[in-house]
């Protein structure tokens, strides 16, 4: 199915805010979503795919990823749950891409699950690993704005479970 | 509204958990409820199993030294239990002075499961085949393999530690092979405390209550009744570990003989399967291969008296095709019977059984016959199963000379397989 015409051709996508982006096939790819939904409906080229979970301020910026990594190769099938081998630490370009706000940084990953870009959604949860890493619950709470809606019987208790995680 | 981490839906969540380090996802899954339940009420522990298997070896392809399955699915298997120990473990072989007295004993019960409990190798071995958990262990020094280990034995050796501990120290000692202590091992020296333990008293006694090398791989555990009953047999570690180091140092590396280097190390611990299998159904213990037994024989002037000067262990070996005669039922481990056997000669040269003992130790017992010696002469061989069943590790033991005294034991001994 996907030969190497298919550099050529262009693919239509419609956000829920209904914009429109058109790009090129080996782009709109690098989600597996897309590719399906392409291989779905054939060569008939002038139907636009709805993306009706991304808005355009998110989808362009992961067309801007998908564009500077067409190259890349087809990620592996994940072998199974249990992914053994911990994915690449995150490169220079993605690092500079993913400096967004927390908003911004959590629409991509959702976008990416939704899309289905596995490398994406790498970056993303990578990106928040690094964000708490080393820090305490409190600091994180503060950082994401999370409520603690623990007793303090309960948080007692957790801090009790966790304690193996202090004594390094 | 904007979109906050909190409303990421649950299996992301568990991903962000998978890339974050175990300390960093326990902080923010104790941030609130939802994140605490997400990590914590997973009935397959996904998060904790991710981690596990990035380290370790995935215990549903592990065997125990029995050959038996470690965990049947992912479900019968404590992932976050497991992961917490090793964690632990991490944190004390880097920093041995950490560990706490009261974990000392679990730590040893871990480390000695996570040496037998392994995945199973092909008979020709692929690196790829090789144990995760035994990699970790070997590696955890990068640039020195086996030092963190290592380190850890030698500074436990320091500590005031009770029985139990040190028995099992001596497990893990035997199992890793020797240490930068073991290396200034004086192995006669050793040997004679070891032997010299046993008074005129035990030597009288152990006559009396059967035939158990007093100063061997087993010990005989209090016993009401005076009959030969294996069930108050016990595993002698510091025997077995001294006998390790009798033979590791004896097998130096040489360029020749390339089959004994690192003869007793950690990666031999790892079960193999045989080319071919056995011609009996019954042979839970690998007998059916080709098997070398090693004597030693101490060279020093004046057995009694403090050696003078040099004094070394020099060693014969014989080599063996064993095949299985005959299995008899044991009550005790229904799946795994005694099994008797014999080489393949015309007229067998070499005679013995395996067997499991109360402690669930696999006992190898062997009478090897010289018939070119004069009357025959009979040497017993006693011996523990080192490493899994079926691994290259073999069996450490002791044997002695039916001729003199019973209590006179020769010498450390040990069985071998031959590479396939």
């Amino acid at each position: 199915m996907s030969t190497t015409e298919d550099k050529t051709r262009k693919v239509k996508l419609v956000t829920s805010d209904n914009e429109e982006f058109e790009v090129d096939w080996e782009v709109a790819t690098r989600s597996v979503l897309i590719k399906h939904m392409l291989e779905d409906i054939g060569e008939s080229e002038e139907q636009a795919i709805p993306l009706p979970n991304v808005t355009a301020n998110v989808l362009k910026k992961v067309l801007e990823w998908c564009e500077h990594h067409r190259k890349d190769p087809e990620p592996a099938p994940e072998s199974s749950d249990d992914n053994r081998k911990r994915t690449l630490e995150i490169g220079d370009w993605d690092a500079k891409f993913i400096q967004v706000d927390q908003e911004m940084l959590f629409e991509i990953i959702l976008a990416a699950n939704y899309l289905d870009i596995k490398a994406l959604l790498d970056v993303g949860c990578k990106t928040v690993a690094n964000m708490i890493k080393g820090k305490q619950p409190e600091e994180i709470r503060k950082m994401f704005n999370i409520v603690n809606d623990f007793t303090p019987e309960e948080e007692a208790q957790i801090k009790k479970e966790n304690e193996w995680a202090e004594d390094r | 509204m904007s979109l906050r981490i909190f409303n990421l839906p649950a299996e992301l969540l568990e991903r962000i958990y998978v890339e974050s380090e175990p300390q960093d996802f326990v902080a923010l899954s104790s941030c609130c409820r939802r994140f605490y339940d997400i990590l914590h009420k997973s009935s397959n522990q996904f998060v904790w199993r991710s981690h596990f298997l990035r380290h370790f070896d995935d215990p549903r392809r592990c065997i125990s030294r029995l050959g038996e399955p470690v965990a049947r699915d992912a479900r019968s298997f404590d992932w976050r239990g497991e992961l917490l120990k090793r964690i632990r473990l991490d944190t004390v072989l880097t920093a041995p002075s950490l560990c706490r007295p009261e974990e000392v004993t679990d730590t040893l019960r871990t480390l000695i499961l996570m040496i037998i409990e392994t995945p199973p190798a092909s008979p020709i071995f692929r690196e790829s085949e090789l144990s995760m958990n035994l990699s970790w262990l070997h590696e955890k020094e990068p640039g020195f393999p086996g030092v963190a280990l290592a380190g850890f034995i030698d500074h436990l050796q320091e500590r005031e530690l009770s029985q139990n501990e040190k028995r099992l120290l001596h497990q893990v000692n035997s199992l890793n092979g020797m240490t930068v202590a073991d290396l200034s091992f004086d192995d006669i020296r050793s040997f004679r405390s070891i032997t010299n333990r046993c008074t005129d008293e035990d030597r009288s006694n152990y006559n009396r209550r059967g035939p158990y090398p007093p100063m061997g791989p087993y010990q005989l555990v209090t016993s009401e009744s005076e009959v030969d009953d294996e069930a108050y047999l016990k595993v002698d570690w510091k025997y077995i570990h001294a006998a390790v180091n009798v033979f590791a140092s004896h097998f130096t590396i040489t360029e020749e003989d390339e089959e004994y280097i690192s003869l007793f190390n950690l990666p031999q611990c790892q079960a193999q399967f045989p080319k071919r299998p056995s011609s009996c159904s019954h042979d839970w213990a690998g007998i059916e291969r080709n098997w070398s037994l090693y004597l030693t024989f101490l060279m020093v002037d004046g057995i009694d008296e403090e050696p003078e000067g040099e004094s070394t262990w020099e060693i014969r070996r014989v080599d063996a095709l064993l095949k299985v005669e005959n299995v008899i039922p044991n009550p005790m481990f229904p799946s795994r019977p005694t099994i008797f056997f014999a080489d393949d000669a015309d007229v067998h040269t070499m005679k013995g059984s395996v067997s499991m003992t109360a402690e669930q130790e696999v006992r190898w017992k062997l009478a090897y016959t010289f018939e070119e010696l004069e009357d025959g002469m009979t040497l017993r061989f006693d011996g523990v199963q080192v490493g899994s069943v079926g691994s290259n590790f073999g069996v450490i033991g002791t044997y002695w000379n039916t001729l003199r005294p019973y209590h006179s034991i020769m010498g450390p001994a040990c069985l071998l397989k031959l590479r396939e």
